[in-house]
């Protein structure tokens, strides 16, 4: 245990506080207790232990009110994430050591904290607690991007996290309202009674954090406003965060197969036309999202342990490819292709460890997608499920294409534009800072360490497994898949059938909100304002005719304040008292 | 995207990525070895080594390559197309505004802009 802390503290805690408290110190202050705080918790979360699934170790538990919270519970599903979330945060740290500000740094760590959390939580409430902390820690490093832009998308990121965790709220007090458990288990979508609306409700806030293919925009429009150290930070919590609770909740909920399936294959068109190399990586990142809702949707132990192992490998060399951009963004000033080629020649190193994260992401025997993501197509396999088995093909063929020689490909070779002889002699961007070099090196040396020897994974999955990524056929047929469709590449390219990039904005479902929906809530708006006047209006004409009239019988000269001379003053007092004598009369 | 259309640098200004030789290495290296993968498969095929799920369908050793080759091109062929209806000028969403400054802009975020030319988006 750490001596000065208490033994059942949350490893969350530790991060958020650290995070709290790095506002107050300069870069290498920060830097140094994000590295601190990062360890500290990791050792905080392996003395806390963990049981294996069904038998989980629990701390803290406690009831208020009648509800028992459960904010610590730790078993092989929630560990693995919350390592994976560890190692995440220490390269952001490190990557961002020179160029993240104060609120980057400080939000990053407290992000990294709140998704830690969210993974341990075993009541409802704790979850949605930590569900939120992610939403607002991470608006905060969109917004650090600068520019009204990334404002902007800042505030469209805000809403639609916020109005996911509304959703959770809403789901978990109607769950508990019916008296269901306040722990943090598994629900039932399609029961006897058919679709059970207060899971859907879940199921729906949850599917909004993964990307559900009309729910994913969010992750476009924001990751790449973000600046280049807090995309990193951004593409490992939030969407993997909601991959666990999927796999927790909805675990073998059939219609997570075919949304998984397509949120693998339409990112990749969308990947294909895209210029922004980040907003590319965006779609990327939602399309390798699917493959982990679609092995949600299987269910089966293979499946579960291939969505967590895909999810393990996914958030290191996703963070290494944005650390390549982000690199490149930093020293060339901009990551649109149309902008960018040649730059191995003066950024070696960034070069080399983002072709390290692009074979990883494309399967690449020796690399670690190829151990991961196999489980997951073989998982499709094993239930016979041939469409799903072959859209996950062709989504990795979509895979190779975007992020596997797209991004390096652009980005660093294809056309130099950064030759001093194009240039009037301005040398080429220089090779990133060190803090990125380290932290970009350590992401490859992880990829590649768990693509040599992958039970250093296996042996973190949920479940017990005797899989084994390294067959003959195998190795045969991935590298078939893969040489094949590179292929294809030189041949589009050499024909002149493979799309140029061009500058432009691509629209995304998001185009039906931020278009018509903007001029539907606006012409709302008028029309409001337009009543509202009308009311506004008819009420202060009412209310004017009223002051007048006052005014005519009040003011000066008006019926009721003029000075009566006293001839008419004692007969209208003897007016009124003919009247009170006859009215006694005649009672 | 053809060698036609690479701005014309100095020779010295190539790398050996750029050189005949080396595409031509790749010519040869690629087609070489997706052979060289599909026959072992084959081979295995033959053996008894292979598992196929789906029978006949992934059961044919040189499927997994034709799924590749024809994915990517039917990826790159048909999506350049969504161009047509997805394609706007860029700005369309926000106008000049996107290269606006925010207001009580963080001092950190104002001076990385300033070092990367203001080019951050």
């Amino acid at each position: 245990m750490i001596p000065f802390i208490p033994a059942d503290t949350n490893p969350a805690m530790i991060m958020m506080v650290a995070g709290a408290l790095m506002v107050f110190f300069g870069h290498q202050g920060r830097g140094i207790i994000g590295l601190i705080a990062v360890v500290l918790s990791g050792w905080q979360l392996f003395n806390l232990g963990v049981g294996p699934m069904g038998d989980a170790q629990v701390y803290g538990t406690g009831e208020i009110l009648g509800y028992e919270f459960m904010p610590l519970r730790l078993d092989k599903l929630s560990v693995i994430f919350a390592i994976v979330f560890h190692s995440a945060a220490f390269l952001n740290v490190i990557y961002g050591w020179q160029s993240a500000t104060k609120v980057e740094a400080s939000m990053g760590i407290v992000y990294a904290g709140s998704a830690v959390g969210g993974a341990l939580a075993g009541d409802l409430l704790t979850l949605f607690i930590f569900w939120e902390i992610a939403a607002l820690s991470s608006v905060f490093i969109v917004w650090a991007g600068g520019g009204h832009a990334a404002f902007k998308a800042g505030m469209r990121y805000l809403v639609i996290q916020v109005m996911s965790g509304l959703l959770l709220f809403a789901g978990i007090v109607l769950h508990l309202a019916r008296g269901g458990s306040s722990e943090f288990g598994a629900f039932e979508l399609v029961g006897e009674a058919g679709v059970d609306p207060v899971a859907a409700l879940i199921l729906f806030a949850f599917g909004i954090k993964a990307c559900f293919p009309l729910l994913h925009t969010w992750l476009q429009d924001s990751y790449p406003k973000a600046s280049g150290v807090g995309a990193v930070m951004l593409s490992a919590f939030t969407t993997k965060l909601a991959i666990y609770t999927l796999a927790r909740g909805f675990a073998g909920t059939d219609i997570l197969i075919p949304i998984g399936v397509v949120m693998t294959a339409f990112p990749v068109f969308f990947a294909l036309i895209e210029n922004d190399l980040r907003k590319v990586l965006s779609y990327s990142l939602n399309n390798q999202l699917g493959f982990m809702v679609c092995a949600i949707g299987i269910g089966t132990e293979l499946a579960i342990n291939g969505a967590a192992a895909h999810a393990f490998v996914h958030i290191t060399y996703k963070a290494l490819l944005f650390m390549g951009m982000g690199a490149v963004m930093q020293q060339a000033g901009t990551a649109r292709a149309t902008e960018l080629g040649g730059l191995h020649k003066s950024m070696p190193w960034t070069t080399a460890f983002t072709i390290v994260g692009a074979m990883s992401i494309s399967a690449f025997p020796l690399f670690s997608g190829f151990v991961a993501k196999s489980m997951i197509t073989v998982a499709a396999g094993e239930e016979h499920l041939l469409l799903v088995y072959i859209m996950l093909l062709f989504a990795s063929a979509g895979v190779l294409e975007h992020s596997g020689i797209k991004i390096p490909y652009f980005a660093f070779f294809a056309h130099d534009r950064f030759a001093p002889s194009l240039r009037n002699g301005v040398p080429r961007p220089k090779e990133a800072p060190l803090s990125m070099l380290i932290a970009m090196g350590i992401a490859a040396f992880l990829c590649l360490l768990v693509g040599f020897y992958p039970p250093i994974l296996y042996g973190l999955l949920p479940y017990e497994t005797d899989y084994h990524a390294y067959t003959a056929e195998h190795v045969a047929t991935q590298m078939q898949l893969l040489l094949f469709a590179i292929f294809a590449f030189m041949l589009l390219v050499k024909f002149k059938l493979y799309p140029a990039e061009v500058r432009s904005q691509n629209l995304d479902v998001d185009w039906f909100w931020r278009v018509p929906g903007r001029k539907a809530l606006m012409a709302t708006v008028a029309g409001v304002a337009s009543v509202w006047h009308t009311v506004w209006g008819g009420l202060k004409g009412l209310s004017g005719s009223v002051v007048s009239s006052l005014g005519t019988l009040h003011g000066p000269g008006g019926v009721l304040s003029r000075y009566w001379t006293v001839g008419f003053t004692a007969l209208f007092t003897a007016a009124v008292l003919a009247v009170v004598l006859i009215t006694a009369f005649l009672n | 995207m053809s060698d036609d259309d690479h701005p014309k640098i100095l020779p010295e200004e190539r790398s050996i990525f750029e050189t005949d030789t080396w595409i031509k290495y790749m010519w040869i290296g690629v087609p070489a070895a997706g052979a060289f993968f599909a026959l072992m498969n084959t081979v295995l095929f033959f053996m008894g080594k292979t598992k196929p799920k789906f029978g006949w369908v992934d059961g044919n050793p040189v499927f997994y390559g034709i799924v590749g080759f024809v994915s990517f091109s039917f990826i790159v062929l048909a999506g350049q197309h969504l161009r047509k209806i997805l394609m706007r000028e860029e700005g369309y969403y926000d106008g000049p505004t996107a290269e606006m400054p925010r207001i009580g802009e963080d001092e950190e975020v104002r001076i990385r802009s300033l070092e990367t030319g203001g080019r951050e988006e």
